[in-house]
C-alpha cells in the first residue's frame, strides 16, 4: 500500500475510535450523574435496566428516538434544527487536539494517540468552544419562546465573560511550558508531580477551574437553565432527539473540560513518581497504560463536576457577573503578571 | 496527493467565503446575515490554515467568529429585529450608481491582479520549512515585539482607552456627580 493510504487509514481509525469513545462515555455520564445524584440524595436512582442500571443509557437513547419530533409552529424551522446539530458538532471538534495518551507503534510506524498535534492545540480548542455558543444562541432564538431567548442570552453572556478569565489563566500555563501544543504542555509537566501545573500555578488553577465550571453551564453556574425562573432555559422547546443532542453535547463539554484540566494542570497521562519510559515496558503497553491513566484522571474530574452539581446551590445572576469580572479576572491578571515576572527572572 | 487536496480545499473554502459573504447582504433576516458572516470568517480562517498560518486562523475564529460576531448577534436577538421588508431604494438613479460602483470595484481589483502578474504572490523568507522549524507563533511574536513594537503598544493603549470610555459612557452622569477620592 502507498504511504498516504496508510496515513489516511490510521487517521480515520483514530477519529472513529475517539468519537466512539467520547459519545459512549457521554451517554454513560448521564447514568453516572443520575446514580450519584441519587446517592447524594439518599435514594436509589435508575437501577432496573441491566445490572446497576447499565443499560439505562441505551433505553434512554431508544426512548429519545421513538418520541414524536415536534417543531413549534412559530419557530424558525431551519435555525431551530441547526441549533442542536451545530452544538453537538462543535462539542466534538476539540477532541481533535486532545491527546488520549502517549505514542504506540502500529504497522511499524509511530502513532500519536491524538488526532492531530497542532502547533496551536489549546488555542484551537478554545477557539472552537468559543463558537459553541452559537448552538445555544441559535437554538434559544429560533424557538421563538421568551424563556428560551432569556436562557440563551444568559448563557452566552456567561460564556463570553468567563472565556476571558479562562484565556488569561491559560496564558500563564503557556508561559511556563513555552508552547501551545497539548502534547508539549503535558511533557513539560512530566518530570515529577511537583512540576504539575496545579502546584506551580495554584491560583491559576483555581481561576481556571471556576471558569471552566461556568463554561460547562453547570451548577453553581447553571443560570441558563434555572428551572424555577426559566423552565429549562435555551432548550425549553426542544424534545425527543433534538433535546438528546443538546444534553449529550453538554456532557461531551463536561468530558472536554475534565480532559483540559487533566492535561493542563495534572500532568496528562503521567503517573506520579513513575517514569513509564524507564520501566522497560514495550512501547504499546506503555501507550496503553498512558491511555488508562489519562482516562482515569479525566473520569475523576467528571466525578468532581457531578459532585459539585449535587452539593452546591445556584448563584444569583449578579453574583455570577461580579465573580467573573471583579474577582476572577483581576486574580487571573495578577497570576499572569506574577508568572511572567518569575519566568523572566528564573 | 497534497498537490491535489490543497487547491481543491482552497477553491472550496473560497467559494464558501464568497457565497456566504453575498448572503450577508442579500438575506433580509438580520440573524441569517449574522450567521452567514460567521461562516465567512470560518472559511477565511480555513484559508489561513492552508497558508500555514494556524495561529492567525485560530485567532480569526476566536476573535471575529467567537467574540465580535457573538456580541453582534446577541444585540440583534435582544432587539428582536424583524426581517426587513424593503429598505432598498430601487429608483433608477440608485441602480445606475450601484452598477457603476460594482463595475469600478471589480475593474480595479482585476487590474491589480493582472498587473501584479497573477495571484501566485511573492515568496519571502518565511517558507513552510522555516515555519515547521520555528513555529508560527514564534515568528509572529518575534516581529510583533521587535519590528512592530510601537504600533502594537499604541494599539493596546487605544483599546484600553476605548474600554475606559465605554465604561464611563455606560455609567452615565454618576461619575461626574461623585467627587473626591474613593468614588468609582
Amino acid at each position: 500500500m502507498e504511504e498516504w493510504i496508510i496515513d489516511i487509514l490510521i487517521s480515520l481509525a483514530k477519529t472513529l475510535a475517539f468519537f466512539g469513545v467520547i459519545l459512549l462515555w457521554a451517554a454513560y455520564i448521564t447514568l453516572g450523574e443520575r446514580r450519584f445524584a441519587s446517592f447524594f440524595q439518599n435514594r436509589l436512582g435508575p437501577n432496573r435496566a441491566g445490572i446497576f442500571g447499565l443499560l439505562q443509557p441505551l433505553a434512554d437513547g431508544i426512548k429519545f428516538m421513538m418520541k414524536e419530533e415536534i417543531i413549534p409552529k412559530n419557530a424558525n424551522r431551519a435555525f431551530y434544527l441547526l441549533g442542536p446539530t451545530l452544538f453537538i458538532t462543535i462539542a466534538l471538534i476539540p477532541w481533535a487536539a486532545i491527546p488520549f495518551g502517549d505514542t504506540v507503534v502500529i504497522a511499524g510506524r509511530e502513532v500519536k494517540l491524538q488526532i492531530v498535534d497542532l502547533n496551536v492545540g489549546i488555542l484551537f480548542m478554545i477557539a472552537v468552544s468559543s463558537i459553541g455558543v452559537y448552538g445555544i444562541m441559535i437554538g434559544g432564538w429560533a424557538s421563538n419562546n421568551k424563556y428560551s431567548l432569556l436562557g440563551a442570552i444568559r448563557s452566552s453572556a456567561q460564556l463570553i465573560s468567563y472565556e476571558i478569565t479562562m484565556g488569561i489563566a491559560l496564558a500563564a500555563v503557556f508561559l511556563l511550558s513555552g508552547s501551545l501544543s497539548t502534547r508539549d504542555i503535558i511533557i513539560a509537566q512530566m518530570q515529577s508531580p511537583w512540576h504539575w501545573n496545579v502546584f506551580v500555578q495554584p491560583l491559576g488553577f483555581i481561576v481556571f477551574f471556576v471558569s471552566i465550571l461556568a463554561e460547562t453551564n453547570r451548577v453553581p453556574f447553571d443560570l441558563a437553565e434555572a428551572e424555577s425562573e426559566l423552565i429549562v432555559g435555551y432548550h425549553t422547546e426542544y424534545g425527543a432527539f433534538k433535546f438528546a443532542m443538546y444534553m449529550l453535547s453538554e456532557y461531551i463539554n463536561l468530558i472536554t473540560a475534565s480532559a483540559l484540566i487533566t492535561l493542563l494542570y495534572f500532568g496528562g497521562w503521567g503517573i506520579p513518581f513513575v517514569d513509564l519510559g524507564r520501566l522497560g515496558l514495550s512501547v504499546n503497553l506503555a501507550g496503553l497504560i498512558s491511555v488508562i491513566v489519562f482516562l482515569v484522571k479525566t473520569g475523576f474530574f467528571v466525578f468532581v463536576f457531578i459532585w459539585i452539581r449535587w452539593t452546591l446551590p445556584r448563584f444569583r445572576y449578579d453574583q455570577l457577573m461580579n465573580l467573573g469580572w471583579k474577582i476572577l479576572l483581576p486574580l487571573a491578571l495578577v497570576n499572569l503578571f506574577g508568572t511572567a515576572v518569575v519566568a523572566l527572572l528564573v | 496527493m497534497e498537490s491535489l487536496i490543497k487547491p481543491a480545499a482552497f477553491y472550496f473554502f473560497s467559494a464558501v467565503a464568497v457565497v456566504t459573504a453575498i448572503m450577508v447582504i442579500v438575506k433580509r433576516n438580520p440573524v441569517t446575515s449574522g450567521i452567514n458572516l460567521v461562516l465567512t470568517f470560518c472559511s477565511i480562517s480555513a484559508i489561513y490554515v492552508l497558508l500555514n498560518s494556524q495561529f492567525i486562523a485560530v485567532i480569526q475564529v476566536l476573535v471575529y467568529a467567537g467574540a465580535i460576531m457573538v456580541l453582534i448577534i446577541f444585540v440583534i436577538m435582544l432587539l428582536n429585529l424583524r426581517p426587513v421588508e424593503s429598505i432598498m431604494d430601487k429608483s433608477t438613479g440608485v441602480r445606475i450608481a450601484a452598477i457603476f460602483v460594482f463595475v469600478t470595484a471589480l475593474g480595479v481589483s482585476l487590474a491589480a491582479i493582472l498587473t501584479s502578474g497573477g495571484i501566485s504572490g511573492r515568496s519571502g523568507g518565511i517558507t513552510d520549512e522555516f515555519l515547521a522549524k520555528t513555529g508560527t507563533i514564534q515568528v509572529i511574536s518575534r516581529s510583533l515585539f521587535s519590528e512592530y513594537l510601537l504600533p502594537f503598544e499604541l494599539t493596546s493603549l487605544l483599546l484600553t482607552v476605548a474600554i475606559i470610555g465605554v465604561v464611563i459612557l455606560a455609567k452615565g452622569m454618576k461619575v461626574r456627580k461623585k467627587t473626591g477620592p474613593g468614588s468609582e
